[in-house]
């Protein structure tokens, strides 16, 4: 057991077993957990997700056929976020690709180490200047996340911190990787690094973090966090469909490419009608539902028009929110006509709407301008914004 | 051995501003602390609530012809101008100095003008003279060294808004290479709608005059010229001429990340900086003030606030200010009007204040001096300067010449190890090499639907339905991203794609990898002529008729510099760049410059290229009175040197050569192409009349031969590149057979533009590339189709190829403009 493990053990209130690989589930308390991935920092361990590097003068190409975004337009330390298809152009699991200096990393949440590495083996087809190397259990990932978390990095890693837009990535010494970049939509700095030498690093973020009220959180956090700001999940929207169209996510496909895993299949059925789609739902009620769940029907003046697929309680709205899979001439977004017959027999009406469902705080951060710990500094731009009103 | 770097000062000045109009006014203006920005009645006309800083009212040019002062554009007025002043400050106007004084000039949107009634839908004002005379995008260059009567050859820097500080950079390194004791360095940027709409839509404009570093983000455009003189400094002193300041050094880099945004992690800027820095010999601890590029927009003033903190340290900052305060953003004359702010005021121990300051911006917490005058004596300043496509520039200028030591270099032998090409012939090395094994390409049946009055109309060879059939060397169609693999190819238009195929190819045969950890190490520079023609028109389009509706995705893409920027951006290079749009054959210039950074040992590597998209289509106003154009519409009808001009079939494609130090290539064993002996650059400053001459060629043949310190008799072979048509084919023929003396009638003489046509900017290189691949097996390919040859005497190789042993090689060429290259390459190993 490596070090952050025996950590975690130590003090996490839940540790959970992903992909084969140990990581907290739940920290402390989950509400104080939110608070501080929406408002000032939190740190979390995604050492769970599988992590290949694919090196050698075809590595390219490898990559360019095997997964379905474009990885020709990411340059050195910039990062794809696309999906891997099967043959039937379902999707598989989402990825992060990683170029660094023409070697690449994939990060993969939704496969184990294995599975990853076997899909990019049967994609290899004749390349032979490929060199794959798993870095899943040589590595683990530490994350810091939240509105003040660039902060947080700067402190530990310098000024350039602040210079790496959204799926940037820097290089540090071998095999170590700043990677900006979450799924819930307040800024996030993965460091994705030699598993020996995490236990130090969460040490030190959670020491430094101190000053910006961090709070350690677990994977559960996160299932809530990606209701809020919607992203493929297997057990969520993919749990009713994988194909791209049905869950909205045809932006991380590149029809154009010549060629790619599931290119074939995907284009058939672009000639065929689409009949369902994924949509985001809120309830108009406030407060939490426990009625509601997956499963559920919704209709539209008395005929049923599909199914909610997953849903939960958001804080940051105090309303139930969900994806629902819907007949395609009813699923747009800012319509309220619907209802969803709960389990308990009631109709709740509820209203369609474009995701992401909240509006982050990150949005309302300036990095360098603002700050959590620098008194001088307005705390966001909303502050900065009423005292110059104030000031006039 | 080591050189010591000579000395290069200031000795005359010349700026027209919205706040001066000669430099004393302009010191006035300053000390004064005149906003020149005020809201603009010319462009209220399009844009709500437009500001600028602008050059109201009639402006005088003396000397000139009042009739001609009607047919050129005030890019070329306002720098024949302010090079004027210059001169005479400089007691040079009536000097015979001039005769072998270089021109260097920086612009951005230059060539407007003379289309903008097109652009802006308003044909019937077109001024078909100013389209003759100021319709190309170089025009300004032999029209200023016409009028002031420089005949030292020019170059045009077209970086955006780093052209002029990079163009006194050349000028520096030109002097360095005893190509001349005085040379000209000018930016000229008047404003037109184009550039107002592009900054407008992209919402950079400030609603008043800007307020660098603190209060609301936003730029003020402004408009203006200025020049200066550059002389190494004995010769300065000798002369008895006033010394303004002393140029310790410069560099210049590429972010490598994006089309319009700077790096925000201010990597480049901070580089370039140091590099400067470095380059001067000093430590950034030397350096008294900074006079930053401070556009006043978020993006700029954030990165360059970063960037000057990564150099001199955060709380350790020198003051820095920002003259745009003054009078706007002047795009490609920015650098050079702020370097003259900063002459007439430092030596006075006044800082120039960022005036309009208002609260200081939360990252601008660096000394901004704002608003008032700061009394500080300076010796040693920085002059930054950023632009669109990542390019950066810094100057390092002391204001007390002789006070800094000199620095040193170990002269470089220069070698090329790397060559690519795109044309007609091919996209890779070796079907390059095989078109002219056989002969050539045959160039593609063409037409077009010209849309001209009747009586232009009636000036071109069209059909019934306004159709113009003719040839051309197209590039044909190929899978950009089977060559160009993990670069996305999509974003690109077809000379950026050209370009860049070319660049690749080159790497390759160097058998380099850019290094992710020695991205600084290599640098390029690319030559121009008529640049991205098809993202321009797109461009034009949408100007009209709301130029509010401008489209802002080809804004950056329309500039000049966006080819270099793209190239770097996809391959990671960072070090030195820039981009000359000299015009046809810009891309001897591009080699040039390339030699020059690697002799002096400046960088490591250098990419040296030129490409060309197909142009023809982009005005047909272009077309009339161009008698050179060839409608014959055959196979073979193109005919180099033919003794009845039938004029040239255009090509398009590009060209690239990797340049290193025969050190480096030893020492990386790697095969060497050629080694650069020697250039020279000269002009023939009859741009109105085309009185040919042999002289301006010979010269710089001449010029070239001192440098490689060579013989007439050394030189195994000739290879012209100019086009067709009476002008240009005498002055280059019979400056050979001038320079070349009886030589000249048995060193074969060939020129290679029929086997890929007239490629405009790359024709220089694509030739160079021939002649290295002939040199290589001893052998000289024949002109094409030319039986009867226009000048007699010279030993023309046709028919057949010539074999021969060539050790060096001559290449000679021109520009539309009169400007003469000549260089020699020496066969490798």
């Amino acid at each position: 057991m490596n070090g952050l493990l025996a950590l975690h053990k130590e003090q996490a209130k839940d540790v959970t077993s992903v992909n084969g690989i140990e990581v907290p589930k739940q920290y402390s308390d989950l509400d104080k957990e939110y608070y501080a991935l929406r408002h000032n920092v939190a740190l979390s361990d995604y050492s769970h997700y599988s992590k290949l590097k694919i090196e050698g003068d075809e590595a390219f190409d490898v990559l360019d056929v095997a997964v379905a975004g474009d990885v020709a337009e990411i340059r050195d330390e910039q990062t794809l976020y696309t999906v891997l298809l099967d043959e039937a152009g379902n999707i598989i699991t989402d990825v992060y690709i990683m170029n660094d200096d023409d070697s690449y990393v994939v990060l993969a949440e939704h496969v184990d180490d294995a599975t990853l590495m076997s899909l990019f083996q049967e994609r290899m087809g004749d390349f032979e200047d490929v060199e794959m190397t798993s870095l899943t259990q040589s590595h683990a990932i530490v994350a810091m996340e939240g509105p003040y978390s660039w902060e947080l990095a700067k402190e530990i890693y310098g000024m350039d911190v602040i210079g790496i837009p959204f799926l940037g990535f820097i290089a540090l010494e071998d095999d170590t990787y700043l990677l900006r970049g979450g799924k819930h939509g307040e800024f996030s700095y993965k460091v994705i690094l030699p598993v020996q030498e995490a236990e130090a690093l969460w040490k030190e973020i959670e020491e430094k973090g101190m000053r910006y009220e961090l709070v350690k959180a677990g994977l559960a956090l996160h299932e809530l966090t990606r209701l809020e700001n919607p992203y493929f999940s297997p057990t969520g929207n993919g749990s009713v469909s994988r194909d791209p169209r049905e869950l909205q996510l045809q932006w991380m496909v590149r029809y154009d490419k010549d060629e790619f895993f599931g290119r074939e299949s995907l284009l058939e059925k672009r000639d065929q009608a689409l009949t369902k789609k994924i949509v985001g739902v809120v309830l108009e009620q406030e407060g939490e539902v426990k009625a509601i769940g997956s499963g559920d029907a919704i209709f539209c003046n008395g005929e049923e028009i599909g199914k909610l697929v997953v849903s939960g309680y958001s804080p940051s709205l105090k309303k139930v929110i969900a994806q629902a899979f819907i007949d395609e001439a009813y699923a747009y977004a800012g319509i309220d006509a619907y209802v969803i017959k709960t389990a308990d027999g009631v109709e709740r009406k509820i209203s369609t709407t474009a995701t992401p469902f909240i509006k982050n705080h990150s949005m309302l951060i300036n990095p360098n301008e603002n700050s959590f710990v620098n008194p001088d500094k307005f705390r966001n731009m909303l502050e900065q914004l009423e005292a110059k009103k104030a000031e006039a | 051995m080591t050189n010591i770097r000579k000395r290069v000062v200031i000795t005359g000045m010349g700026v027209l501003s919205s706040i001066g109009r000669n430099v004393p006014e302009f010191k006035q203006g300053l000390l004064d602390k005149k906003v020149g920005i005020e809201p603009s009645e010319t462009y209220s006309e399009y844009f709500a609530g437009a500001y600028a800083s602008e050059i109201k009212g009639e402006v005088d040019y003396p000397g000139l012809d009042p009739d001609l002062i009607t047919k050129l554009d005030k890019g070329a007025l306002w720098g024949y101008r302010v090079g004027r002043e210059a001169l005479e400050d400089g007691g040079l106007l009536d000097s015979d100095l001039k005769k072998k004084m270089g021109l260097m000039v920086g612009v951005s949107a230059a060539g407007t003008e003379a289309y903008l009634p097109f652009i802006m839908n308003k044909p019937e004002e077109t001024n078909l003279d100013m389209v003759k005379y100021s319709g190309s995008y170089a025009s300004i260059c032999p029209l200023v060294s016409s009028l002031l009567k420089i005949g030292g050859g020019y170059e045009l820097v077209a970086t955006a808004c780093t052209a002029s500080p990079n163009a006194i950079g050349l000028a520096f390194d030109a002097i360095q290479n005893n190509k001349g004791d005085v040379m000209m360095a000018l930016g000229s940027e008047p404003l037109y709608v184009p550039t107002f709409a592009g900054f407008y839509a992209l919402k950079a404009m400030a609603d008043g005059p800007c307020t660098p570093y603190s209060n609301q983000p936003g730029m003020s455009i402004g408009e203006g010229a200025g020049a200066v003189i550059v002389e190494e400094y004995e010769h300065a002193k000798a002369r008895g001429a006033k010394i303004y300041g002393e140029l310790l050094g410069y560099a210049t880099s590429s972010d490598a990340y994006h089309e319009t945004a700077p790096d925000p992690k201010a990597d480049g800027s901070s580089w370039v900086m140091r590099t400067a820095i470095a380059n001067a010999g000093l430590k950034p601890e030397d350096v008294d003030y900074v006079n930053a590029h401070g556009t006043g927009t978020d993006a700029n003033d954030r990165s360059e606030a970063l960037a000057i903190k990564k150099v001199f340290g955060e709380g350790t900052t020198p003051p820095i200010s920002s003259t745009k305060s003054y009078f706007g953003h002047n795009i490609g004359s920015a650098g050079i009007m702020e370097l003259i702010a900063c002459l007439v005021t430092l030596p006075e121990k006044k800082i120039l204040p960022t005036l309009n300051f208002g609260e200081a911006r939360t990252y601008a917490d660096i000394d901004c001096v704002p608003n008032d005058f700061r009394e500080k004596d300076v010796n040693v300043f920085l002059k930054n300067n950023y632009a669109f496509g990542g390019n950066n520039s810094c100057l390092v200028v002391s204001t007390k010449p002789g006070s800094i030591k000199q620095t040193e270099f170990k002269p470089q032998r220069v070698v090329i190890t790397g060559m690519g090409s795109v044309s007609s012939l091919g996209t890779s090395n070796s079907e390059f090499a095989l078109g002219l094994n056989e002969g050539g390409a045959v160039p593609m049946p063409r037409e077009m639907k010209v849309e001209l009055n009747d009586e232009e109309a009636k000036l071109l060879p069209l059909d019934e339905n306004k159709m113009l059939h003719y040839r051309c060397h197209m590039v044909k169609p190929f899978n950009a991203r089977k060559v160009l693999r993990s670069i996305d190819a999509k974003k690109l238009n077809n000379i950026s794609l050209y370009a860049l195929v070319a660049l690749e190819q080159a790497l390759k045969s160097a058998d380099y990898k850019v290094a992710k950890t020695a991205r600084e190490e290599i640098g390029m520079i690319m030559g121009i002529s008529k640049g991205p023609t098809s993202t321009i028109t797109r461009l034009c389009e949408s100007l009209s008729p709301d130029p509010n509706n401008v489209r802002t995705s080809e804004f950056a893409m329309s500039l000049m510099n966006s080819i270099a920027t793209q190239c770097a951006i996809a391959k990671g290079i960072k070090g030195y760049n820039t981009t000359l749009s000299s015009g046809v054959n810009a891309g001897f210039g591009a080699v040039f410059q390339g030699y020059e950074v690697i002799r002096q040992n400046l960088q490591n590597y250098m990419l040296a290229g030129a490409a060309d998209e197909d142009s023809l289509g982009f005005s047909p106003l272009m077309l009339l009175g161009n008698e050179d154009f060839n409608y014959e519409n055959t196979d073979n009808s193109y005919q180099a040197y033919a003794k009845e001009n039938k004029g040239y079939v255009m090509g398009e494609g590009a060209g690239c050569v990797f340049l290193e130090s025969h050190d480096s290539a030893v020492e990386r064993g790697v095969h060497i192409h050629a080694e650069i002996m020697g250039y020279g650059r000269s002009c023939d400053q009859f741009y109105f009349n085309e009185n040919t001459t042999a002289q301006p060629m010979a010269d710089a043949i001449n010029m070239a031969l001192k440098e490689a310190n060579l013989s007439v008799q050394d030189i195994d072979m000739v290879c012209g590149t100019t086009w067709a048509g009476e002008y240009a084919t005498s002055m280059e023929l019979n400056g050979i057979k001038l320079a070349l003396g009886d030589h000249s009638a048995s060193v074969p003489l060939t020129n290679y533009n029929g086997y890929f046509g007239f490629v405009e900017a790359s024709g220089g290189l694509l030739n160079l590339t021939a002649v290295i691949h002939g040199m290589k097996d001893n052998l000289v390919y024949p002109i094409l189709n030319t039986t009867e040859f226009s000048v007699a005497g010279l030993n023309y190789v046709t028919g057949s190829v010539v074999e021969a042993e060539i050790k060096y090689a001559l290449v000679t060429g021109m520009s539309e403009g009169g400007n003469c290259y000549a260089l020699i390459v020496k066969k490798g190993a």
